[in-house]
């Protein structure tokens, strides 16, 4: 379910009427998106599963008490809340004896354990090696290893190897579809 | 922000790369949540960044286990030189002490999740690019160097590779007579940062067996 404007309004409404069904449908459509920006900010993925649970923990709060002033923006709210938290430390507050994951409805997937990280890692390997193979040109793959690994800016590399930027784009748009395809493929 | 803007004005990879402005990232953040299309292709680009670090990890260890095995071959290699222990044993004992000494910190450690990490920069040279210097500054906090050198269609199964130092006496700093290509046409080769101090240098590569030689330039800043 994706959270546009009028269904996060819906959702907020209901939570604060206290709907615990639409707890757990605000937690499914969102955590996914939270993982990922999460996953920006902390750049490891213990500590971004635990800001992932804490936003998501704050933010139910905020909603049963009737705190959230828009509710049509209800995704700017998680967002602004989820960097708020990522900036305050939310680490401080991870062992507090009173919070208990038993109040959160069950998370959208476990990627945070250990064994399963391991087995995505080298899933992630696997496929990216294909990805590079696949590519028609050496150029293009000198693309992907100066933006991606190099992480040198956009206008750099089309400078140096006097690319046009849409070409660029392309280069990066196919392989991300064929990392995504190929990553179907295998998890269905 | 909808989603032929998006398209249009390439909003995926200029959010990817941090090119967007702080009012234009919140929005697009937001319209993440809203669209599925949109979220699986930062996903996958941030899947792909990773990976592709984690395969050029992987591809470090490996070059780091030949690279061992080759520094003993270099440092025999040395010994056969006459003229460059002539030239200079405290200079020459300082590079092989220095070579060995990296060789032997062994492959990066282990992350969280097990796989193999690499504290390293990279550089890429084309073999198909031309003559022109390759010109980089390389992060000093970094102890490794990958160098990638892109090789020409119909390759050897086997190239010797050397590292120059341009300046100077124009010493090889690093040699390995053994570089097997990887899958996608190119020799990667991992060198300890502290070969790469600001100055120029020459990557001189031959197929093994074959005369003809191949030099790259490149300056570090």
């Amino acid at each position: 379910m994706s959270l546009d404007p009028s269904t996060g309004a819906g959702l907020v409404h209901r939570i604060a009427s206290g709907d615990t069904a639409a707890e757990a449908e605000l937690v499914s459509s969102v955590s996914r998106t939270l993982r990922f920006l999460a996953g920006r900010v902390t750049r490891r993925e213990a500590d971004a599963e635990d800001l992932v649970q804490e936003t998501l923990l704050r933010a139910l709060e905020k909603i049963r008490r009737g705190e959230v002033r828009e509710p049509e923006r209800l995704a700017g709210f998680l967002r602004s809340l989820l960097k708020n938290l990522a900036v305050q430390g939310y680490r401080r507050r991870h062992h507090d004896a009173e919070r208990s994951d038993a109040e959160l409805p069950e998370a959208a997937d476990a990627r945070s354990s250990g064994p399963l990280a391991r087995l995505l890692g080298a899933e992630r390997i696997r496929i990216t090696r294909e990805v590079l193979a696949e590519l028609p040109t050496a150029r293009d793959r000198e693309v992907l290893l100066r933006y991606y690994l190099g992480e040198e800016p956009s206008r750099d590399i089309c400078a140096d190897l006097d690319l046009p930027a849409e070409h660029f784009h392309r280069v990066l748009h196919r392989a991300r579809n064929r990392y995504r395809k190929l990553w179907e493929q295998h998890h269905g | 922000m909808d989603h032929p803007n998006i398209e249009d004005q390439n909003v995926v990879d200029r959010y990817l790369a941090g090119e967007l402005s702080a009012d234009d990232e919140a929005r697009f953040e937001e319209h993440l949540f809203a669209c599925a299309d949109c979220l699986e292709q930062v996903e996958a680009g941030e899947d792909l960044r990773l990976g592709m670090r984690e395969v050029a990890a992987q591809d470090t260890a490996r070059a780091a286990q030949v690279t061992q095995a080759a520094g003993l071959g270099f440092l025999a290699w040395l010994g056969r030189r006459r003229g460059l222990w002539a030239a200079g044993l405290t200079s020459l004992g300082l590079v092989a002490g220095l070579l060995v000494a990296a060789l032997f910190q062994g492959a990066p450690g282990p992350t969280e999740t097990g796989a193999p990490s690499a504290d390293l920069a990279f550089v890429s040279l084309g073999v198909v690019r031309g003559a022109e210097p390759v010109t980089v500054s390389l992060d000093p906090a970094r102890p490794w160097v990958l160098l990638s050198v892109e090789l020409p269609p119909g390759v050897a199964d086997s190239y010797a590779v050397s590292l120059i130092d341009d300046e100077g006496d124009g010493g090889i700093l690093w040699r390995d007579d053994a570089v097997a290509p990887d899958p996608y046409d190119a020799l990667t080769v991992v060198v300890p940062s502290s070969f790469l101090a600001p100055g120029r240098y020459r990557v001189r590569v031959a197929a093994s067996g074959s005369t003809e030689v191949t030099e790259l330039p490149l300056v570090v800043l």
